[in-house]
């Protein structure tokens, strides 16, 4: 009973932005529920950008390796399959747009204070690098793991058709860092369950990006 | 450090917005017929050399210069405009669908050069504001609202 109370009131905190309060109640569900994937994943979230600047890319790296764990979690959980539905949502649309604004946060520190010509760097260019590729990859394995855990579940689909997308325009974006011709393959399988969806291409009119 | 992530995830919601009206926008194909095209690039030699017709009358040479030099600029603002707008809609009208999708500004390309040349005066700064567009604005992972006009920016912003 105070369990459930904890994470109503944390599911709350969260729905008013208030990121103290939700950390702390995520926290208090954890500390009495080991086996919470939700209250996992969210403390590892609103830990992220705590503390200073160069924690944030191993805090990041936790995140991602967390995520498929949670979901884990949530679908070995006994609560009933719309609740482990509705708490997978809450994760994979709070993760699916991380990994981008986590990136431009990180590119934005390293161009925001001059000295001299030079800008001063916050984050080393292999910590951004491997943030990329990392939260690229952990948005591909959670679409994955979503497909594979719910069988034929409509809404599970949708919610791997949700991540399978942010993972093919991640993969168009930094087509660098990419596995070639990994991103077609998830836009075939999108477009099974979403015939009008069209790939995001790789880069501007300008451009031969589209032909590496 | 709350409040600048907090700024990139708004970002990031527009930015889906942007991705999404920029993949399911019908690309406008104007008819545009080769002849109609050919024609009028046929055409602006013979204009061009118009400008040389005020060296044979008999005004001094300075009101000969300044005669020739607006019939020239008159040429170059009117007809030579309204051929770059005929070739971006021959482009727009023949081109691949693949191409064209390529763009990731609202409007599109070719959508922004019609509009600038149609606009902007003179031809020169509008022949810029294209260049820049091509080779800064549409070249990266960002999709943007980019109209000839900053006010058309804000419109288009707050109509979001």
């Amino acid at each position: 009973m105070e369990k459930n109370k904890f994470l109503e009131l944390a599911r709350q905190a969260k729905a008013d932005n208030n990121t103290e309060d939700a950390k702390t109640y995520y926290n208090k569900v954890r500390e009495e529920d080991p086996e919470n994937g939700e209250a996992k994943f969210f403390y590892a979230y609103y830990s992220l950008y705590e503390g200073k600047n160069i924690e944030v890319p191993t805090r990041f790296l936790n995140l991602c390796k967390v995520v498929i764990s949670s979901i884990k979690m949530v679908r070995n959980s006994e609560l009933p399959k719309e609740e482990q539905l509705k708490s997978i949502e809450e994760i994979v649309n709070v993760f699916v747009p991380e990994v981008w604004a986590e990136n431009r946060y990180m590119n934005h520190k390293n161009h925001e204070t001059k000295i001299g010509d030079s800008y001063v760097k916050v984050f080393d260019n292999s910590s951004i690098v491997s943030c990329c590729k990392n939260g690229m990859f952990a948005i591909r394995d959670l679409g994955d793991e979503l497909d594979k855990l719910f069988i034929a579940d409509p809404e599970a689909k949708r919610l791997a058709v949700i991540a399978w997308k942010e993972y093919v325009s991640l993969a168009q974006k930094w087509y660098a860092y990419a596995p070639k011709g990994e991103a077609e393959i998830y836009a075939e399988k999108i477009k099974k369950i979403e015939p009008s969806y069209e790939m995001p291409k790789k880069a501007g009119c300008i451009s031969f990006a589209d032909k590496k | 450090m709350d409040k600048d992530i907090e700024f990139f995830r708004r970002e990031y919601r527009i930015q889906k917005k942007l991705e999404n009206i920029v993949n399911n926008r019908i690309l406008e194909r104007p008819k545009t017929k080769k002849w109609h095209l050919t024609a009028m690039y046929i055409i602006l030699p013979f204009l061009m050399s118009v400008c040389i017709l005020p060296y044979l009358t008999e005004f001094t040479l300075l009101i000969k210069m300044l005669i020739s030099v607006f019939l020239l600029i008159l040429v170059i603002e009117t007809h030579l405009r309204y051929c770059f707008i005929l070739s971006i809609k021959y482009y727009q009208h023949y081109t691949d669908e693949k191409i064209r999708r390529r763009c990731k500004c609202i409007p599109s390309c070719s959508q922004y050069a019609i509009m600038s040349l149609k606009m902007i005066f003179p031809l020169i700064v509008a022949i810029i504001k294209i260049r820049k567009r091509l080779y800064q604005t549409c070249n990266g992972e960002e999709y943007k609202i980019d109209f000839p006009r900053k006010k058309m920016n804000k419109e288009y912003e707050s109509s979001l």
